[in-house]
């Protein structure tokens, strides 16, 4: 369903990323492992469209959206996560997961329409915020709410659009043990449909949730695998430094 | 997030009673003040709809009111065009520029959006006044006033007229609150609180940005048109970005982000105006310091003190629902 | 008058008004650039250095003395301006900055209303710089002459300071980096309220040179304001040769634009605003890359 071909981008003289390249087959899982500064974030960017790259191509479902705008390539099923908390802060969690429900429906123009939603839209609503573990919280400003809290809706506002293909970006980062089982239990408990590109720093938790896992290494996909055959790569082993070794 | 809360009612129906009230058992002078009053809230509904509301601090919404007064005025002194058409003409006409503007300006973020906007309005500024046959520096006399002769009105009369300009602005107040009770105005909001995130949630945020920048920018223009049939001659002070700046000040001290907010602003703003320039020439020296001692205290103006006091419960900064 | 002297002397006009712009564009660029502080008081300033020196020379008949006193009187208006108000506004976000700076515009031309009235006016210039001066073969206001040439001193001075002494060094390291350049032991508050009263004091001698030529009116606050903070948008925020650059546009294409397309000279100069800040939002010689 992604397929990304070439992709290179330059900050500078600084070569972020130097020719990526990934497939992403429908309703696959896909974790990217890798150091810091490997160009994990940025290839997400480019895929995500906030970056546009300097060469290389990425095709969605076979059409090319390379040229396409953010907000294009969301229409067309694509949504992230960011690293940052990236929420509304000063509306509440509900009114949060309901401006990201509607904007997936491309409910956002109507001048007469009254914002209340329709049983649809709260229904879809309500299951999202099911899912990520938020339907206790719905009334809470985001302001008053707690880091794990902001990032269980940071995924919920991935979801609400209904994606085909989802960029997480280190969901579990700062949420402790708790916060990991219960994000696993959400991947596991999404439909297989939905493909995701993870990036994950959290071994046990990649090697459980993914299909596939690629390695990147400054700018470049140096391995690409089953969580199987990743566990026993000594090039990724090498990378880790005894990371793997438990 | 936009809500009619009751409290906004209460503002609303005490200032536009009290205003009708004055305008009815008020001389002359004090139908002019009603007037006076009630364009000015128009220009800061409008200019709160894209400000509070939206996050873009403009600064030429005077523009777009010289702009709504300069086609009304143009088209029927000079062209002879009826007044319901150049009325139609005036909104569709300020409408594209806000439209444009605000296009134009979508992708420019905090200082360099108000300076984008500034030069936009500076823009037509230096149109209007350099363009001969607007009557440049001199201004433009002979404009006719809504003929409502049919149905028993006699806009010539200063008490009509008043009556008339509060509907407008009744109008205009209830089109703004339709509008961001809407879908489209939850929208705005999701951009003002977090642009990038509407972004990559599917919204294009420029069309959005622009279709506010138009709704706002007509109803600037209504004023404007009402203006130039109020006083029945314009001049491109009008335009010039102080006046964008005056506005500005209404909704700063009525409460930006509160809609009703503006609807203080401009009684306080013209009432003080009046009580001041009683006592001494230098009004603007007044203004200036209860400016900067609003900004100081907090910024959240009259209306929006009022509304924080009512709301239970901690208060997230910023006044108003704005975002 | 001959064609080519015409030119010259067009060309003279659009230098002179480019110091004036410089003057006070240097001071506003690299506050905007060290604090993202927007100053639309600026131009009052400015204004406050034109009736600084009217007073000066009334009361004293010395010009010199005017030229050296004015500029320090609107430095410690702006040193007391910073310490209670605009200190407190470095983190509110533009729209507050505009709205006290504009509230500050009206409370100062009020004053100086109060003070010296609606009328404007001049102050006679020194003997010395009576008259004009032959120069490429053309007589020029020597006055006007002497604008030119202490804009291109001041121009110079600060470029020496910038780029040859340790305090040009830490000013420059903390525009380009105010975090890192705190951490490198620069005492970046310090440098700022002393950034502040030198672009203040240099807003009061661009004030006090332009009263002979305009004469000193309240207006002068709000007319200098917009061409200045084109010129900063232009150049680039925060850079010394941005503000030259962007003064010598905005004052070329205003006079040669009112000789040569009457009228739409400031449209020229608003076009190249808009065009600028949504194809170039960096300004053209910006002082971080």
């Amino acid at each position: 369903m992604l397929e990304v071909r070439d992709l290179s981008k330059k900050f500078g003289g600084l070569e972020v990323s130097r020719g990526v390249s990934l497939d992403v087959a429908p309703g696959e899982r896909r974790v990217l492992l890798g150091p810091n500064g490997a160009g994990k974030t940025t290839l997400f960017n480019l895929i995500a469209g906030t970056l546009k790259p300097d060469c290389g191509t990425i095709r969605l479902d076979g059409s090319d959206i390379t040229g396409m705008t953010v907000n294009q390539r969301a229409r067309r099923g694509l949504a992230r996560s960011f690293q940052k908390n990236n929420l509304f802060e000063g509306l509440s969690v509900r009114d949060n997961l309901a401006l990201a429900v509607a904007t997936g429906e491309g409910r956002t123009g109507s001048l007469l329409a009254c914002a209340h939603d329709s049983a649809a839209t709260l229904t879809q609503l309500a299951e999202i915020a099911a899912q990520v573990g938020l339907s206790a919280h719905l009334d809470w400003p985001v302001a008053h709410c707690s880091y794990g809290v902001r990032r269980q809706l940071e995924i919920g506002l991935a979801l609400a659009t209904r994606p085909r293909l989802l960029l997480l970006d280190e969901p579990t980062s700062g949420i402790g043990p708790e916060g990991v089982a219960a994000f696993n239990a959400l991947i596991a408990s999404l439909p297989r449909h939905l493909a995701m590109i993870i990036i994950e720093h959290d071994l046990d938790l990649a090697f459980s949730i993914a299909d596939r896992i690629s390695v990147l290494s400054e700018g470049v996909v140096v391995f690409e695998g089953t969580p199987e055959t990743t566990r026993h790569s000594r090039q990724v082993r090498e990378l880790y430094l005894g990371a793997f070794d438990d | 997030m936009f809500y009619q809360t009751r409290a906004k009612n209460l503002t609303v129906l005490l200032v536009l009673g009290g205003l009708a009230l004055y305008a009815v058992y008020g001389g002359y002078f004090a139908r002019e003040i009603v007037v006076e009053i009630a364009l000015l809230a128009m220009l800061a509904i409008a200019l709160d709809l894209v400000a509070g509301y939206g996050g873009m601090i403009s600064l030429c919404h005077g523009a777009l009111f010289g702009i709504g007064a300069y086609l009304f005025g143009g088209l029927t002194a000079l062209v002879g065009t009826p007044v319901w058409l150049a009325t139609l003409a005036a909104l569709a006409g300020t409408a594209l520029f806000g439209w444009a503007v605000g296009a134009v300006t979508a992708g420019i973020g905090g200082i360099f959006f108000i300076m984008a906007t500034l030069a936009f309005g500076q823009m037509a500024y230096v149109i209007v006044f350099e363009w001969r046959a607007l009557g440049g520096d001199d201004g433009l006399a002979g404009i006719p006033r809504t003929d409502l002769a049919g149905i028993g009105l006699d806009t010539g009369d200063s008490l009509t007229f008043a009556l008339l300009s509060l509907a407008a602005l009744a109008l205009s107040y209830t089109i703004a609150a339709i509008a961001l009770r809407s879908s489209f105005g939850r929208t705005l909001t999701g951009i003002h609180a977090n642009e990038e995130r509407m972004r990559a949630l599917g919204l294009n945020v420029r069309r959005h940005k622009a279709a506010a920048f138009a709704l706002s920018a007509a109803i600037a223009g209504a004023a404007g048109l009402l203006a130039a049939q109020h006083t029945q001659y314009i001049s491109p002070e009008y335009l010039v970005w102080t006046v964008s700046g005056e506005a500005l000040i209404v909704v700063i001290l009525g409460g930006i982000g509160t809609l009703a907010g503006p609807l203080v602003g401009a009684v306080v703003f013209v009432a003080l105006e009046h009580v001041v320039a009683r006592f001494t020439d230098y009004w603007h020296l007044v203004i200036g310091i209860l400016l900067i001692a609003a900004v100081m205290a907090g910024g959240r103006g009259l209306y929006g003190e009022i509304e924080r006091l009512l709301a239970p419960g901690p208060g997230t900064g910023k006044g108003g629902d704005g975002a | 008058m001959s064609g080519a002297e015409f030119w010259i002397v067009q060309a003279l006009n659009g230098l002179q008004l480019s110091m004036l712009l410089f003057l006070l564009s240097v001071g506003l660029t690299v506050i905007f650039g060290l604090m993202h502080f927007v100053n639309l008081a600026h131009g009052a300033l400015y204004m406050l250095g034109a009736y600084f020196g009217v007073a000066m020379v009334s009361a004293t008949g010395q010009f010199w003395l005017a030229l050296i006193v004015a500029p320090i009187g609107v430095m410690a208006v702006g040193m007391g301006l910073y310490q209670a108000l605009i200190r407190h506004m470095r983190r509110q976000g533009p729209m507050n900055q505009v709205l006290v700076t504009f509230g500050l515009i009206f409370v100062l031309v009020d004053l100086v209303r109060i003070l010296w009235g609606n009328v404007g006016l001049g102050i006679s210039v020194p003997e010395l710089l009576h008259g004009p001066v032959q120069l490429f073969g053309i007589s020029y206001p020597a006055y006007r002459l002497f604008i030119i040439l202490l804009g291109l001193a001041v121009m110079l001075a600060l470029g020496l300071v910038l780029t040859r002494t340790a305090i040009g060094a830490m000013l420059r390291a903390s525009v380009e980096n105010a975090a890192m350049a705190a951490t490198m032991g620069i005492n970046v508050e310090r440098l700022l309220l002393w950034v502040f009263a030198l672009g203040c004091a240099l807003a009061g001698l661009a004030g006090v040179i332009a009263a002979p030529v305009f004469s000193a009116t309240p207006s002068m606050a709000t007319d200098i304001l917009i061409p200045t903070l084109i010129v900063v948008v232009v150049g680039g925020l925060g850079s010394l040769r941005g503000a030259v650059l962007g003064s010598l546009t905005v004052g070329f294409v205003q006079t040669f634009g009112a000789v040569l397309v009457p009228g739409l000279a400031s449209l020229l100069i608003y076009a190249l605003l808009a065009a600028i800040l949504i194809l170039r939002p960096q300004g053209l010689l910006p002082a971080r890359q």
